[in-house]
């Protein structure tokens, strides 16, 4: 039995989901089943809070990282669940579904975090990304969002038939997919040089580099992020990345250090050119959502400096910037939905005029994003640079420095906008209270954390 | 425990702010922003009398946790450098306040906000004794400054803003690589008096030397990095423009006494030559751009570039009389030269023209203005009895005592500084009265007067007893000397420009 008390919290959260869907048929009031899903995140997340223990031979297993990850992960489904309720463009009659495909894609990632072994992964992957697909095409009568799902999809399965062929490969070479053996019988030298084993890794790179829109393989982010609905497009930003980022960092750290030169040697190369080209197609993008997405590429980019340092250092640096991410990303995609056409760029000339608050909150994000001090952005770069030079990897983190800079350029031109252009075009607010007060809360966590950073930072 | 005087002075700007953010009514808005000033200034008045001036040690010391997981910490101290700043920051900022008092009249609630947090953040670096917490208020600085230059400046302000940022962050994030290197160097610690005793290997102290004092260079601004300054002074609001002369151009030299000599003095040897010729070429092309000039704000700003060369050339010195007269001339220029800006801003106000050739014969109707304008004017050019005087004179000594033909640039300088300012003056106090700004033009009332009255008397206060001054800092600049400048190490390092030249 002990088996099942180790992923009971993930069970339990999919029967939560499986009753969603079906009291969706009798139900029709959106905030009785957001209430419900809040409910069974909130109870999953102290569930697995409670839990310290790995199960199928150590294939998986909950540690503090785990349950640090998984509680960002839910904690964004509820901020997303949140600012949805007010979506009107999500029809009523498939809001159940809506909330389930959210709780399911929840599960998925909870199983990549807690995975230790390459089939586990997989399952998580592929549970997350079916359900994403339905969710960035779910404004059905709207061109792009089919064109988001669309593409998301097809890229998506693509990605995953590839990491299904690298496992087979690592199987084939190691004779096991769990991380812990896989480092083991690496130690001897026959792994090292047989090509299999080294065209599965590669595998799985790409499938990682497509899953987080790693530059080259990031052609679907752009499209799908403007395309899915805001309330998604900023899920999919955060919480996946959150999910991709720990479980493979683990793959890649937990197994691969007997042999970590030549995979270090292609992440290199990957984050810089995700650094490089990420901030430079964000510069010229009109579209704000689009401007987003790519400064997400971006800060995957960063990120990958934590996996490729190569330490528990690096992945707990990763999980700091994936929470100071999450808050500022959560935030300025949470004012991008308030607004109408809250995607169009000219949508925010003269915004401080009309609404001095929200600009405000909005440059907080935008300057947390640019990793300017005191905003928590600042602190989560800072953290990295610090483990990627204490590696020695200085050169890399000056690149990152130089982009940084280089970001600065489209983050402040909405700042410009806001503060220093005439209104042209009518802007609205079309939110709740409620969803302002959700914001205002992140920007006020966005400086918090930025001054005491030692509140999350152990 | 002693009482957190620091502290205080950092901590009641951000409360001023948070107050005023639930203000409405504009003339509240303002008095609160004045009343927290002034109480921040009165706040700050207890360092100058209780400073023990005979000590180089840091004072008023206060240091917490902050970052514990890094050994980051939340460390504040003066020592008799930068006493005399946070003083001047106070001062700047009621003077700042009290100059947007008309002249700003939209978004009146963000303006007084991004004046307090500005206060904060400049304090906050001079202040800091962790590198950390020094990094993180100078580039907060960026914030409220950019949007000062870019919601409230002149018609260009957009481009002026942006390009003040990026210069600026530019020049200062690769100090944030460096500041890391450091920490793992220095055995995990970002304590600033701990990192000074480190002995560096030549390499790396090359590496950081220039990453740091890029960021610096860029703040002063040194030649050639000096063209977002004249682009941010023009566009910027008066207050804007005297914060930017008054203390954040300081900022730039203060980071190479903190940081760039004491921590690596053998690369500053290497470097100083260099520096040196910088500092030379930047008051000479500074002056004479600044004689080309037909926007009143645009010379100033130009003559802050060549005014801030004779700070560089003072502290490249590496003499305690040329550093004195160094940190003496930054407090100088940033009495005198804010006086200027706000006598631009209050004439501006009322003509709402910056071209020189729109005024003139402002002698005979405006004799208040004019007498605070002769002044300042004379100040500026470092008439004797005046504050300028006394920085410049410290400062050549120190240069011909370095190397004479140094000395003899500089000279230079003050000949064509004399000559822009009197030609200026001349253009705007006699002749004709323009008929353009004829019925628009006002002499100064009893605010403005206020405002201007303090750093008169400073000028004068300076003029007469610089000793007062020079004695706070003396202790610190010769411990620094001392202990990394050894005259034996100056004689022994050829620099190999002055070698050519020889």
């Amino acid at each position: 039995m002990m088996m099942f008390k180790v992923i009971a919290p993930e069970l339990f959260l999919i029967a939560c989901s499986i009753f969603i869907f079906l009291s969706a048929l009798f139900i029709k009031n959106r905030r009785t089943f957001s209430i419900l899903a809040i409910l069974g995140l909130l109870i999953t997340g102290v569930w697995k809070y409670s839990l310290r223990a790995s199960i199928f031979n150590s294939s998986f297993s909950v540690d503090s990282i785990d349950v640090l990850g998984s509680w960002i992960i839910i904690l964004i489904a509820i901020y997303v669940i949140l600012i949805s309720i007010d979506d009107v463009a999500i029809p009523t009659t498939s809001y159940g579904e809506f909330l389930t495909l959210i709780l399911t894609s929840v599960v998925g990632m909870l199983f990549m975090i807690g995975s230790r072994d390459l089939i586990i992964l997989y399952l998580g992957l592929e549970t997350l990304s079916l359900s994403l697909y339905i969710l960035c095409s779910f404004y059905r009568k709207d061109k792009l969002s089919s064109e988001a799902g669309l593409k998301y999809y097809l890229m998506g399965t693509v990605a995953t038939a590839i990491l299904l062929y690298g496992i087979a490969l690592i199987y084939g070479a190691t004779g096991t997919t769990d991380f812990y053996n896989i480092a083991k019988s690496l130690s001897y030298a026959k792994v090292l040089t047989d090509p299999m084993f080294i065209v599965g890794v590669i595998a799985v790179i790409i499938t990682f580099s497509f899953k987080s829109s790693v530059i080259p393989f990031h052609a679907w982010t752009p499209d799908t992020y403007q395309g899915a609905p805001t309330p998604i497009t900023a899920f999919l930003a955060t919480a996946p990345k959150t999910a991709l980022l720990l479980a493979f960092g683990r793959f890649f750290i937990g197994s691969l250090v007997p042999i970590w030169v030549e995979p270090k040697t292609v992440l290199i190369v990957l984050s810089i050119l995700t650094m490089v080209g990420g901030n430079l197609l964000a510069l010229s993008q009109e579209n704000v959502k689009r401007m987003l997405a790519f400064s997400s590429v971006s800060h995957v980019g960063y990120m990958l400096l934590g996996i490729i340092v190569g330490t528990q250092e690096g992945l707990s640096a990763i999980l700091t910037y994936l929470i100071a991410y999450a808050i500022m990303n959560l935030g300025a995609f949470g004012v991008v939905f308030m607004l109408k056409n809250g995607d169009d760029m000219s949508t925010y000339n003269g915004l401080a005029k009309r609404y001095p608050y929200l600009a405000g909150i909005m440059m907080i994000f935008m300057f947390s994003l640019a990793g300017i001090p005191p905003t928590v952005g600042f602190i989560a770069k800072f953290q990295l640079f610090l483990a990627a030079v204490n590696a020695g990897f200085t050169s890399l983190v000056i690149v990152a420095v130089l982009m940084t800079i280089t970001s600065a350029f489209y983050y402040l031109r909405i700042v410009m906008n806001m503060y220093m252009k005439e209104p042209d075009v009518e802007t609205e607010v079309v939110s709740s209270d409620f969803t302002k007060g959700l914001v205002l809360s992140l920007s006020i966590l966005v400086i918090v954390l930025g001054t005491l950073p030692s509140i999350f930072i152990h | 425990m002693n009482f957190p005087i620091l502290s205080l002075i950092l901590l009641i700007p951000v409360i001023g702010a948070i107050l005023i953010l639930f203000m409405k009514n504009p003339t509240l808005i303002k008095s609160t922003a004045m009343l927290v000033a002034l109480i921040d200034f009165f706040i700050s008045l207890p360092l100058w009398f209780l400073f023990d001036k005979n000590s180089h040690a840091m004072q008023f010391v206060e240091v917490y946790p902050w970052i514990p997981f890094i050994n980051a910490k939340y460390a504040v101290g003066v020592d008799g450098i930068s006493v005399l700043f946070v003083l001047l920051s106070t001062l700047i900022t009621v003077i700042s306040v009290s100059v947007s008092w008309k002249a700003i009249d939209k978004k009146v609630k963000e303006f007084f906000i991004m004046i307090l947090l500005m206060e904060t953040s400049m304090i906050g670096v001079f202040v800091s004794l962790d590198l950390l917490l020094f990094y993180a208020f100078w580039e907060a600085m960026l914030i409220p400054m950019f949007l000062l230059i870019g919601v409230w400046g002149g018609p260009n302000r957009v481009y002026a803003s942006i390009k003040f940022v990026l210069f600026t962050f530019a020049g200062s994030v690769l100090m944030l690589v460096s500041i890391l290197v450091l920490y793992f160097t220095g055995g995990h610690t970002f304590d600033i008096l701990e990192l000074m005793k480190l002995n560096l290997p030549l390499n790396m102290q090359i590496f950081l030397f220039i990453a740091f004092t890029l960021a610096f260079a860029v703040k002063v601004p040194m030649f050639p990095l000096h063209t977002w300054l004249p682009d941010a002074h023009t566009e910027a609001p008066t207050a804007g423009s005297v914060i930017l002369a008054g203390v954040l151009l300081k900022l730039g030299a203060y980071g190479f006494l903190r940081f760039s000599m004491p921590f690596f003095p053998e690369a500053t040897m290497m470097f100083l030559s260099l520096l040196q010729v910088l500092s030379v070429v930047a008051i000479v092309y500074g002056a004479f751009v600044t004689l080309k000039q037909t926007d009143l704000k645009r010379l100033i700003a130009y003559s802050s570039v060549s005014h801030m060369g004779f700070v560089t050339l003072g502290l490249f010195t590496l003499t305690q009389i040329g550093m004195l007269g160094g940190i003496l001339q930054m407090i100088n220029h940033g009495i005198v030269t804010g006086a200027l800006f706000c006598l631009v801003g209050m004439i501006y106000e009322r003509t709402h023209t910056r071209q020189i050739a729109d005024y003139g014969g402002l002698k005979p109707t405006l004799p208040i203005f004019i007498l605070f304008y002769t002044f300042f004017t004379l100040a500026a050019i470092g008439l004797p009895g005046t504050n300028s005087f006394m920085g410049e004179f410290l400062i050549l000594c120190g240069a011909f005592l370095r190397f004479i033909p140094l000395g003899a640039f500089a000279v230079l300088g003050i000949i064509l500084g004399t000559t822009y300012m009197i030609w200026l003056y001349y253009r705007v106090a006699y002749g004709n009265l323009n008929e353009k700004i004829k019925d628009l033009i006002y002499d100064l009332g009893p605010r403005e007067i206020l405002t201007l009255v303090p750093l008169l008397l400073l000028v004068l206060y300076i003029g007469f007893q610089p000793g007062v001054f020079t004695s706070y800092m003396q202790s610190s600049v010769s411990h620094l000397i001392a202990t990394k400048f050894s005259s034996s190490m100056i004689a022994h390092t050829t620099l190999p420009l002055v070698g050519w030249l020889r």
